[in-house]
Order: structure tokens, then sequence, then C-alpha cells
């Protein structure tokens, strides 16, 4: 059976867009979220935090790929742009005809498509648009454009299925290499922040409000006083490649992914299923040939909802039993929506090797109808062999990869 | 020295694709000189109907090589009005 790497990975993060500003944030248990004074104006909304990418510069990008671009496809370049980078893949092998891409976000490029919803409907109406904006917007906008922007001629699996997004890119390139039809894949995902977003959440009273003056202290997986997630931002790219394509070249190997599940509740369109969630855990361990007790570290999705932190930890215990540790770390990030599952998967390449456990940011008092798990309160030195990172999105559907050190 | 419109059709080139001002002159051909493709031509009229508050007709799109065609189409709607 082929067997997949990981050779490079990038990010932009409410904590960080490199790897010793991440592991400082956690460290310190800094969080990326502020009050968004900029939302003053929009009429209703009750959520008035985000966690935000403090970058707005992406001139990097030669004009004729952003031009078509969104800020969530211009993050999701840079990112992959690093990540090649670091995998020293050249442009012969990323141009090559086995190399391929899967990237996805939730929503698109939100931000060009409220501006072109408005223009259309209260100024220019279709007269006066740009050609552009339909390519900036449309579900597969960041697939799309980095295909073009790094020359990607094989396969290309947009991804969207919201906060299982980039998590469902890289099982699609997991499985892409493993099943022999790529050699190479460009995985990874991400989100623009928009205040529609929390309006969206705002509706469904997902998102935590008592916590407006307080940023830091907002968003709080597990904890008993949480009271819904935070929007967020960001991206994530892995390259991800066959182990004796990576051996032969001499890459720098980061980790391998072992296993990878997705599954679907099949039940409920918000609530989740802690069957489902089971489900899917069993079958990455299956996948990756491991036990339960091969885990040293669980990422968990747990975007501090009332109700969807209870169902994964009750689904972790039936697996795990309660001495796995485990941490969220959207305590620190908010919830990336898109971006969330590739980011948390690199954090998780993180615990592996540099054998640090981060924390559950803000987790003060365990929600006791939450299971009894060991839930990691202060950082960890911890080595450990294998990571699991969960992911589950609305419509019932759930991830989970393991990675494990090499 | 160009015209009014010369000088603001420039402007607008230069903004929207990050092109330096002394490359904008009259004879330039926006495809092959400005490396213009098809997106940027409709990007670029729209830019240029939404400045002047006109409808550049599609058949219009075609006579339209290089910069002083579009000054010349500009020129000749305004002096219409």
């Amino acid at each position: 059976m082929r067997r997949v790497v990981i050779t490079g990975t990038g990010f932009y993060s409410p904590i960080g867009d490199n790897m010793a500003d991440l592991r400082s944030s956690l460290e310190q248990m800094k969080s990326g979220i502020r009050f968004m004074g900029e939302w003053d104006s929009v009429n209703g909304l009750e959520a008035r935090i985000a966690g935000v990418v403090p970058v707005s510069d992406f001139s990097e990008i030669p004009r004729a790929y952003r031009r078509t671009m969104d800020r969530v496809a211009m993050m999701c370049a840079l990112s992959l742009k690093r990540a090649v980078a670091q995998s020293g893949l050249d442009a012969a092998h990323i141009t090559a005809h086995k190399t391929g891409l899967s990237f996805g976000s939730a929503m698109g490029g939100l931000e060009t498509l409220f501006e072109y919803a408005e223009d259309v409907s209260h100024n220019s109406g279709f007269g006066r648009q740009n050609a552009t904006a339909f390519l900036r917007f449309m579900s597969h906008t960041v697939a799309a454009n980095l295909a073009v922007m790094f020359g990607v001629i094989g396969r290309n699996i947009p991804t969207s299925s919201a906060c299982t997004a980039s998590s469902q890119a890289i099982g699609a390139g997991y499985e892409s290499i493993k099943y022999g039809m790529s050699d190479v894949m460009l995985v990874g995902g991400g989100e623009g922040l928009h205040y529609v977003e929390a309006g969206i959440f705002d509706s469904m009273g997902a998102t935590s409000i008592g916590y407006n003056d307080n940023a830091q202290a907002a968003s709080r997986p597990f904890d008993i006083s949480r009271s819904g997630l935070i929007v967020s931002e960001g991206s994530g790219a892995l390259v991800l490649e066959e182990y004796e394509h990576a051996k032969a070249r001499g890459a720098v190997i980061l980790g391998e992914i072992v296993g990878y599940a997705t599954g679907c509740d099949g039940s409920h369109i918000t609530l989740p299923s802690e069957r489902g969630m089971e489900q899917v855990m069993r079958d990455a361990l299956y996948d990756a040939k491991l036990n339960p007790e091969d885990i040293g570290y669980i990422n968990a999705h747990a975007t501090a909802t009332p109700k969807g932190d209870i169902f994964e930890s009750i689904a972790v215990h039936r697996v795990f039993g309660h001495n796995t540790p485990i941490s969220s770390i959207k305590g620190y990030t908010g919830h990336m929506f898109g971006g969330g599952g590739a980011f948390e998967s690199i954090v998780s390449l993180m615990a592996l090797n540099e054998s640090f456990l981060p924390a559950n940011k803000n987790l003060e008092t365990i929600d006791p109808a939450c299971a009894p798990l060991d839930y990691i309160r202060s950082h960890r030195e911890t080595q450990i062999k294998a990571v699991m990172n969960n992911n589950f999105a609305f419509g019932g559907i759930n991830t989970s990869i393991i990675i494990k050190k090499i | 020295m160009g015209s009014e419109v010369f000088k603001r059709v420039q402007e607008i080139i230069v903004e929207q694709f990050e092109k330096e001002p002394s490359d904008i002159t009259s004879d330039k051909l926006l495809v092959e000189d400005l490396g213009l493709d098809s997106l940027d031509m409709f990007d670029l009229i729209c830019a240029l109907e939404k400045e002047y508050g006109f409808h550049f007709e599609r058949e219009m799109g075609s006579s339209i090589a290089t910069v002083g065609d579009i000054v010349g189409q500009l020129e000749r709607n305004i002096n219409k009005e």
C-alpha cells in the first residue's frame, strides 16, 4: 500500500502565520479574538467579536492571479506557497501530471459576494459588473484559483462542506495518493471573515454573545460557561506526497497520514450525533491499523456550542475512555470554518513533532454534562507517536485524520 | 500631452492593472503590448462605463485594439451628448 507523508505546511490564523508565533500564542494562552468595532453599523448583530488574521496586503500574489481572488483564496494561495517552499518541490513537480490539488471553504468568496449582491440590487444592476466577480465568490474559488496560480494539471477536487471543507480536502488528497491516482497532492482550505457568518450563527443561537466585552475569555470549549462559537478566519495548506516519492528526492518528512475517515450522521441537519462522531473515529483508527491507546493526543473539533461539545466528548469517551489527552484550540482562534480542519491538522503535527500538547483555553470548570476525559488544562511537554484531528460539520458530515511520526 | 479623456483612461489602466503610467500611450495594443486578456477587457470597459456613465455596446469591443481606440470611442460618445 502506498504511504502518504506531509512535506510542507503553511497557514494564516488569528494567532500567527508561522510556527514560532503559533507556539508562542498557545504557550502564553493568547487568543486572536477581538472586538469588531467595524461591525457597529450592522443592524441586529448580537455577536460582536471575531478571530481576525491581521494581514491585508496580498500584493505578493501577481495581479493576474489576484484579480480573481477574494481574501479566502489569497490567504490559501500564500499558505500554499509557503507549504510548497518548505517541501522543496520544484516547478516541474508541481506541474506534473500526477500532482493534484484539493482545497475548500465553507462559503467561497463571501466578501465579494455581498458587495456584488448589494451593487446589483441597489446600484448598478448587471449593467456594470466586473467580469471577475463570480470567479472571486464561486464556491470552488479557492481550488480553481490555486490550480491556475500554481499550474496544477492533475486532479482538482474542490470541497465545500463548511467546517470539514479542509479536512475533507486533506482526506481527498490522502486517498488520491494512497490509491495511486496522484504522487503529490496540495491540500487545505480557508475562510475569509464576514459579519454575515456571525449573523447566520446568531440566528441559530450558536454564537457566543456573553463575552462581547471580554474577547480573550469568549471562546470556551468544554467549559460550563460557554455560550457558543466565535466566527473567525484563516487558512491552512499541506503538501502531501507519496512516501517513496518524498524519500527519493531527500525531502524532510514532517509526518505520515496513516488514517482518514469521513462519514455522515444522516439524522439532523445541525444537531450532531455522538454515534456518527464515534463511527468516524473508529473508521479512522481502522484505516490506520491503530488502537485507541496508540493515539497520544486528540485535537478536538469542540467549537464551544452548548450541545456540540457534549456530544463530541461522549463520542470520544466511547472510543478512547478517559485517558487520552484532548484539547480544542478554538479557545484561541475561534472557528475558522473551512480553514479549521487544515489549520488544526497543522497544530496536531506540531504536537507530534514538538512534543507540545496545547491546553484548552478558558477551560475553568468542565461542564459536568461533558464526558470525563483528560482535558488538557495547561500545555504539556509530552512525547507522542500519533495524533487524531477531528472535525464535524452541519449536515452531520464528520472527518477524522490520524497523523503519525515516521 | 494627451487629452483629458486620455489622462483619465491612463489613470484607470494604471490603477486597475498595476501598470506604469509611462507604459500607457495611445498606440499601445491592449492585448499584445499591455497584456490584457478578455476578462481584463470586460473589467476595463466596466470601469469606463462607471466613470463616464454610458454603455459600451458589445460590438464596439471588437473595434478596440489600442489605448487610442478607447479614447476615440469615449470622445465620440462624449461629443454626442
